[in-house]
C-alpha cells in the first residue's frame, strides 16, 4: 500500500495522538477477543481450553530461550520446527520451479496447453489431500513424503497463475517488441516475465497458504518429528497447553511468512507500483 | 483442433501410465495400471456403501458451504460497508487464517468427536475467512455514484446494503465461494483421512491399510471428478445467479 500522504505542518502536530488512536483503531477487536478468551477459560474451567495467558507462556518459553548461542530457540524448536520448516522450503520451492517453469511454457506455447489442459484441470480440482494414502506408499514415512505432498498440492495455483499471466499479455506490447525488432529473450525478460509477475506473485502467495496446510496435514497423518507430530503427541498425551502452543506457533509462523513474502512482492514488483503511481526513478 | 489435442493429450497420458506398468518401472503396488484401476473405478460405482460415503463427503460440503455462506456474506457486508470495522476485523481475520484449519484437527475431534459436526466445523473454520475478506473486498468495489443515487432517495442503510452493496459485490462473493469450494473439498478429505468416521477419505485409508492401491487409485480418480463437478456447478450457479458478474461476459 503507497499512501504517500504530504506531512504538513498541522499534520505534524497531530501526528503524536493520531499513530496511537489508529493503532487503537486496529486493534481493539484482536485484544477483545484475547482478552474474553482468558476471561472464558479459567484454569479448571476446560481442559482442552487452557487460559490464553498459559497457552502464550507455553509458546514462548517451548520455542525460544534467550541464548545466542542457541540461536535464540530451544532443542524442542531445533528438532521439531526445523524439519518442519526444511520441508516446506523443499516442497515450495519445487512447486514454484515446476510451476513457474512449466506455466511459462504452456503459455507461450499453445498446443501444448491444449494437449495437456485436461490434466491441468483434473490435477488442480483433486483435493490434494487425498494423494495422502498414495505418497505414503510410494516414499514411506519419511521427511521426502511431506516434501511430496506439498510439492504436489502447492504447484498448481502456480502453474494456473503464470498461465494465466502470460497469456493475459498485452497485444500492443507484442506488437511494440515487435516493431522495436526486440530479439526472442530479449523479448522474454524484458517484455513477458515482467508482465507476467505479478499474477505470478498471487500464485505463489496462494501456494505458500496451501503448502503450510499440507505441512501440518502430511505431519498430522504420519512423521516422526514436525510441527504437526508435536500436535498429535501432546493431544494423545493430554497435555493440551502444548497442543495449543504448537498451534499458535504455525499461526504466528503463517501471519510470518506472509509479511516476508509481502516484503519481497513490494521489492520485486517495485517497478509497477512506481509505473502505476506515474513516477519514474526510485 | 483444441478439444482435439485435449483428447489426445488424455489419451496419451494413460498410455504412458500403462507403459510404465507394463514395463515394470514401478511396482505394481505403488502403480496399478489403468486397466485394473477403471475396473476398480466400475466395481466402486456400482458399490452402495461407497455411494453412501460419498453422499456423506458430498453432504458435508455442501452444508458447510452454504451455512457458512449464510453467515459470512452479511458479516463481510458490515465488514465492507463500515469503515471503522475493516481494519481491526481486517487484522483478527487474517491472524486466524493464517492457523491453518488441519491445524485444529486435533481440537475439532476433542470437541465434536468423528462426526459429521466435527468434518463441518474444519471446513467452516477453514472457508470463512475467503469468503469474509471476499465478501468485504467486493464491497469496495461499489460505484460511489450508485451510493449517491441510494442516499439521494433516502434509502435507509439496510435498504442500501440489500439493494446497492449487495449486488455490486456479488461476483466477489462469487469468487469468493469459487476459492472457498476448493478448500472446502481438500479439508473434508483431510477431515476424513485424518480421524472422521465417515467419507470418502475413510474408505481410501482402509484401501490404502488394507494394501489395494488399485481401490486407492480408483477413489482418488473419482474425487477428482467430484472436484471438477463442483466446480463447474459453481460456475453455473454464478452465471444464473449474477449475470452482470464479469465472468458470465
Amino acid at each position: 500500500m503507497v499512501t504517500g500522504r504530504p506531512l504538513g505542518p498541522r499534520a505534524a502536530a497531530r501526528g503524536w495522538l493520531e499513530r496511537p488512536i489508529r493503532v487503537l483503531g486496529a486493534i481493539w477487536l484482536a485484544v477483545v477477543l484475547l482478552v474474553a478468551w482468558e476471561l472464558k477459560f479459567r484454569p479448571g474451567e476446560s481442559v482442552f481450553m487452557p487460559p490464553m495467558s498459559a497457552i502464550l507462556g507455553a509458546f514462548v518459553q517451548q520455542w525460544f530461550v534467550l541464548d545466542p548461542g542457541q540461536l535464540f530457540v530451544t532443542d524442542h524448536f531445533q528438532t521439531n520446527a526445523v524439519p518442519s520448516l526444511l520441508r516446506l522450503a523443499q516442497g515450495w520451492t519445487i512447486a514454484a520451479a515446476i510451476g513457474i517453469g512449466a506455466g511459462l511454457v504452456l503459455g507461450i506455447w499453445r498446443p501444448a496447453l491444449a494437449f495437456l489442459n485436461p490434466l491441468i484441470r483434473f490435477g488442480m480440482s483433486t483435493p490434494s489431500t487425498a494423494l495422502l494414502p498414495i505418497v505414503i506408499v510410494v516414499f514411506g514415512i519419511t521427511s521426502s513424503m511431506n516434501v511430496a505432498l506439498i510439492a504436489m498440492g502447492s504447484t498448481w495455483s502456480v502453474l494456473i497463475n503464470t498461465i494465466d499471466g502470460v497469456r493475459s499479455l498485452d497485444p500492443t506490447m507484442i506488437n511494440a517488441a515487435r516493431s522495436l525488432r526486440l530479439g526472442r529473450s530479449a523479448f522474454f525478460w524484458r517484455v513477458l516475465l515482467p508482465s507476467a509477475s505479478p499474477q505470478i506473485f498471487a500464485g505463489l502467495r496462494i501456494s505458500l497458504g496451501i503448502a503450510l496446510i499440507l505441512m501440518v496435514v502430511s505431519e498430522l497423518y504420519a512423521a516422526t518429528s514436525g510441527i504437526g507430530h508435536v500436535m498429535v503427541f501432546a493431544k494423545t498425551t493430554f497435555r493440551f497447553v502444548d497442543m495449543w502452543s504448537a498451534i499458535v506457533f504455525v499461526g504466528v509462523l503463517g501471519l510470518l511468512l506472509n509479511g516476508l513474502f509481502g516484503l519481497v512482492e513490494a521489492r520485486v514488483l517495485r517497478w509497477k507500483l512506481e509505473s502505476s503511481r506515474g513516477a519514474g526513478g526510485s | 483442433m483444441t478439444p482435439l489435442l485435449s483428447a489426445a493429450g488424455v489419451t496419451a497420458a494413460i498410455l504412458v501410465w500403462a507403459a510404465v506398468t507394463v514395463a515394470g518401472v514401478v511396482p505394481a503396488q505403488t502403480l496399478p495400471g489403468p486397466a485394473p484401476v477403471a475396473a476398480r473405478i466400475l466395481t466402486l460405482l456400482t458399490d452402495r456403501e461407497f455411494y453412501e460415503q460419498f453422499l456423506d463427503t458430498l453432504t458435508t460440503w455442501v452444508l458447510a458451504l452454504g451455512i457458512t455462506g449464510v453467515v459470512a456474506v452479511p458479516v463481510g457486508l458490515l465488514i465492507g460497508y463500515f469503515a471503522f470495522l475493516r481494519r481491526p476485523t481486517e487484522l483478527v481475520i487474517h491472524g486466524l487464517r493464517s492457523v491453518p484449519s488441519t491445524a485444529l484437527l486435533p481440537v475439532a475431534i476433542l470437541f465434536f468427536g468423528l462426526g459429521l459436526q466435527m468434518k463441518f466445523a474444519m471446513v467452516a473454520y477453514a472457508i470463512i475467512w475467503p469468503l469474509l475478506l471476499n465478501t468485504a473486498y467486493g464491497v469496495r468495489s461499489v460505484d460511489p455514484t450508485a451510493m449517491y443515487v441510494a442516499r439521494s432517495l433516502r434509502w435507509s442503510t439496510p435498504r442500501s446494503l440489500v439493494g446497492v452493496v449487495l449486488p455490486s459485490a456479488a461476483p466477489g462473493i462469487a469468487s469468493g465461494f469459487r476459492i472457498a469450494g476448493g478448500i472446502g473439498l481438500v479439508v473434508v478429505l483431510s477431515a476424513e483421512l485424518l480421524g472422521a468416521s465417515r467419507g470418502i477419505g475413510t474408505v481410501l485409508v482402509r484401501y490404502q491399510q488394507s494394501d489395494q492401491p488399485d481401490f486407492v487409485y480408483a477413489g482418488i480418480v473419482l474425487v477428482g471428478a467430484l472436484g471438477i463437478l463442483l466446480q463447474y456447478t459453481l460456475g453455473q450457479l454464478e452465471l444464473r445467479l449474477i449475470p452482470w458478474s464479469p465472468a458470465a461476459r
